[in-house]
């Protein structure tokens, strides 16, 4: 089972008005952090089941350290966000434009991702210049990436996973993926038979990398700066590489 | 979860009562749906010709000003209002509220009969964006047949709401879609559309055997031919979107299904002016935002119109009823698209008129009325689009409720809504998704139109050339459907919630009701015991109706978003 992302929702209709500012002190006087997440997209997060997904393991971990427990809002969109009460989103693209619609404060950021090319163990495709009029890369719907490839005219296929494209490659269909490690590295532990390679990101093209952070809903600066404090230590500590190890994903450090 | 409400005594005697009249009743089928005896409403448009238009005079202009309020019933759990067309067979009044909840009601009286309230995957339908609300039921062969949010079809027994088979159509937990649209019955076979329009699916439409529940067929409305799978390029159509969300109709002459299908995905294209080959589905996007004909027996696709060939406005033509009539020998279908512009058919969709029923439109400059082309396309690439802003808004200059047609007077009486919008073009990423790839995405903004106000207007017009006969205006645009009679009355339920009755010659207003709360659902009149009523339902929220607040201030403040009642009126 896999979770879809709308692209686009119609009309931007239905963000909800700002809620109400959560500081560390109603956090830590109510006993719990919420944190929301999407409860069908592994290996990011699950509803049921173990694994529970490295957003939910970091959670954890978070709330720990600033003292709280964790609770679990399961959304699927960003519109869905604000209404159901949550404080804290993972995995969040550090990006200004991005961010803007969602209004929510970055902490500092904990990871560098953005878009690789996952392509066959046979492959001559060194990286992202080595596509050609030749090559069909599979992008997501609606994504910069797809847009990017499409605009050098590369022949693109659109898929709506990223794990749909990642075996779209395995099977020689397409001859590649642009997708982040994260989806291509999990995609490579839970099918070690069909692993691909995974070439590095292109760093010269600005929208197809990103840092990533955690997202605060209307945090007071306390809130932020425990958050910021709790993933300083556990960076330091390796327990945020152990917890996305354990998905198959070597993070690299931030830029 | 289902109720039986036979615990009481007031219950068992309305089901006595029930019993005894159905004993007198014919079943519903074809034949009946298709000549609209005048006492019921048998399916979500009326009937096959989608008039929305009664026959019944009882209630008429000069008598109209008796007109009160005769029973009540209140769903509950009314998340984001009510937006359901009630159907009447009989004397019994069937309707449905938010998630899917079905009510049979005495006509009469509003005496509960039964309800039936499926058990649904609520945690699915919490995470929905275009959810929980239903927009009708279907009646046919003794059952009563609704969809859900979380993709199924339940067939009812008409006479006790029991369950007689449910059958799953849509993967829901995969792609996030499911029904919210009315089902239509012909044929022994009940026909429902999937949302899709804003999800990476292929939107079908589905044909289910209404005897046993079992799927017949499957149109796929984003390449389900192999001709319109070319026209999605960079294997788009994986990821198309379309639907047919809301209920089209069944031209018995023919044997075929009339539907509208809903917008492509992604909604944002930055081809700019070479859709054709670049951008994000490059290519025509077929059969997305056309009208089509399928035979009912196979779902074969007999004919087609593409009202808005790669349409990147969210200009749905799922929104639109087919007004079949006939004119000096010609047999017409009349079909309004969002955009705010309303096409002429003939039976086999070849576009015979093109006509504005809208001011503010300039996604195009104009479309071609012999041939239905575009002419003057608006297309953008990434980045602002604020001079001038886009009109019609993204709500449309036409929504998904119903204009009539009066056979009486000859006039269609249809709603226009005169917004504009502007769109920034940025980069985005669903937070909460396990989001791959920053995406792009669009915000857009309700604006008034150039050098003008927002507003929305009735007007009544000739279907065929669109002469407009007579206009009002109403200072935000009304979201429910319109209903004609024979008592020279043409009913408009506003968004303010007050429900407005006007003289169909000539527009004068001869009555007016408020319900208390804004109306965008159905509205349908029928006869039980003898006696002529007009029902309503009211009840305010949802996508469009979350935008009245904090553009239009005043009562939409306090206007509650998760309540409603079916109001009915009778003369006093």
């Amino acid at each position: 089972m896999k979770a879809i992302v709308p692209v686009i929702v119609a009309a931007g209709i239905g963000l909800s008005g700002p809620a109400q500012a959560r500081t560390l002190e109603a956090v830590r006087s109510s006993g719990e952090i919420g944190l929301c997440a999407h409860p069908n997209s592994l290996p990011f997060a699950r509803k049921a089941g173990d694994p529970p997904g490295f957003q939910v393991e970091l959670g954890r971990v978070l709330a720990r350290e600033l003292g709280v427990s964790l609770r679990l809002d399961w959304i699927i969109t960003q519109y869905q966000m604000r209404s159901a009460g949550c404080d804290i989103v993972l995995d969040v693209i550090a990006d200004r434009e991005a961010q803007g619609e969602t209004r929510l404060r970055i902490s500092k950021p904990y990871y560098r991702a953005g878009v690789a090319l996952a392509v066959p163990s046979s492959s001559t495709l060194a990286s992202f210049q080595s596509l050609n009029e030749h090559t069909k890369v599979g992008v997501q719907v609606g994504s910069v990436a797809a847009m990017i490839i499409g605009q050098r005219h590369v022949p693109i296929s659109t898929f709506g996973f990223e794990s749909d494209s990642l075996e779209a490659v395995s099977n020689h269909e397409i001859d590649a993926a642009a997708v982040t490690p994260t989806a291509a590295s999990y995609f490579n532990l839970t099918h070690p038979d069909k692993a691909l390679r995974i070439l590095d990101r292109d760093e010269s093209v600005a929208d197809l990398n990103w840092n990533v952070a955690v997202g605060m809903i209307r945090p007071d600066d306390a809130l932020r700066e425990a958050i910021d404090g709790a993933l300083e230590r556990l960076r330091n500590d390796g327990t945020i590489d152990r917890i996305y190890g354990r998905y198959g994903i070597v993070l690299q450090a931030p830029k | 979860m289902r109720k039986q409400w036979l615990s009481s005594g007031l219950a068992v005697l309305a089901v006595t009562a029930l019993a005894a009249s159905a004993a007198l009743a014919q079943t519903v089928d074809t034949s009946r749906i298709e000549s609209a005896g005048q006492n019921d409403w048998l399916t979500y448009h009326g009937s096959y010709k989608s008039h929305h238009y009664s026959p019944l005079a009882q209630i008429n202009a000069n008598n109209v000003g008796n007109l009160g309020v005769a029973w009540m019933h209140v769903p509950g759990r009314s998340t984001r209002g009510l937006q359901s067309m009630p159907l009447v067979a009989d004397g019994v009044l069937y309707y449905s509220g938010s998630y899917s909840r079905v009510f049979a009601l005495n006509g009469a009286t509003g005496e509960v009969i039964w309800s039936y309230f499926p058990e649904l995957d609520e945690a699915l339908i919490s995470r929905q964006t275009h959810s929980p609300y239903n927009r009708g039921v279907a009646l046919g062969e003794g059952k009563v047949f609704v969809g859900t949010m979380d993709g199924r079809l339940f067939g009812l027994d008409a006479k006790s709401g029991k369950v007689l088979w449910e059958t799953r159509l849509i993967d829901s937990q995969k792609l996030t879609v499911g029904f919210t649209g009315a089902p239509l019955y012909a044929k022994g076979t009940v026909i429902i559309g999937s949302q899709g329009g804003e999800w990476p699916g292929r939107g079908p439409i589905f044909a289910v055997d209404a005897t046993t529940g079992k799927k017949k067929w499957e149109f796929l409305t984003v390449a389900g031919t192999d001709e319109a799978m070319k026209s999605w390029g960079n294997d788009s159509w994986r990821t198309g979107g379309g639907g047919g969300w809301m209920p089209g109709t069944y031209d018995s002459e023919t044997n075929t299904i009339l539907w509208g299908t809903a917008n492509p995905a992604p909604l944002y294209d930055w081809s700019g002016a070479d859709y054709k080959t670049q951008g994000a589905r490059p290519g025509d996007n077929l059969y997305t935002s056309s009208v089509i004909g399928l035979d009912i027996e196979t779902g074969k696709l007999k004919f087609y119109h593409q009202e808005l060939p790669h349409d990147a406005w969210d200009f749905d033509s799922a929104v639109g009823e087919f007004v079949m009539l006939e004119r000096d020998g010609q047999k017409y279908v009349v079909h309004p698209n969002k955009g705010g512009f309303v096409f002429v058919y003939d039976r086999n969709l070849g576009v015979k008129n093109v006509w504005r029923l809208v001011e503010n439109i300039n996604f195009v400059k104009d479309i071609d009325p012999k041939t239905g082309e575009l002419i003057g396309r608006r297309d953008f690439s990434a980045g602002k689009v604020t001079e001038p802003p886009l009109c019609p808004f993204i709500g449309g200059g036409v929504s998904w409720n119903a204009g009539s047609y009066s056979p009486k007077t000859g006039l269609y009486y249809k709603i226009g809504q005169e917004w504009c919008m502007t769109l920034e073009v940025q980069k985005t990423t669903p937070v909460t998704a396990p989001q791959v790839q920053l995406n792009i995405g669009a915000d857009f903004k309700m604006a008034p139109p150039p050098g003008g106000e927002i507003y929305g207007h009735l007007d009544a017009r000739d279907p065929i050339t669109g002469t407009k006969k007579w206009e009002v205006r109403y200072p935000e645009p009304p979201l429910g459907s319109v209903l004609s009679t024979a008592g020279n009355l043409v009913f408009v339920p506003d968004s303010r919630g007050v429900l407005h009755a006007y003289d169909a010659e000539t527009g004068a207003e001869l009555w007016k009701h408020n319900n208390g709360t804004g109306h965008q659902g159905g509205i349908v009149s029928y006869s039980a015991g003898g006696k002529q009523y007009v029902a309503v339902t009211a009840g305010f929220g949802g996508m469009l109706a979350d935008e009245y607040a904090p553009n239009f201030g005043g009562v939409y403040k306090s206007m509650p978003r998760d309540d409603g009642a079916l109001v009915v009126f009778s003369l006093k």
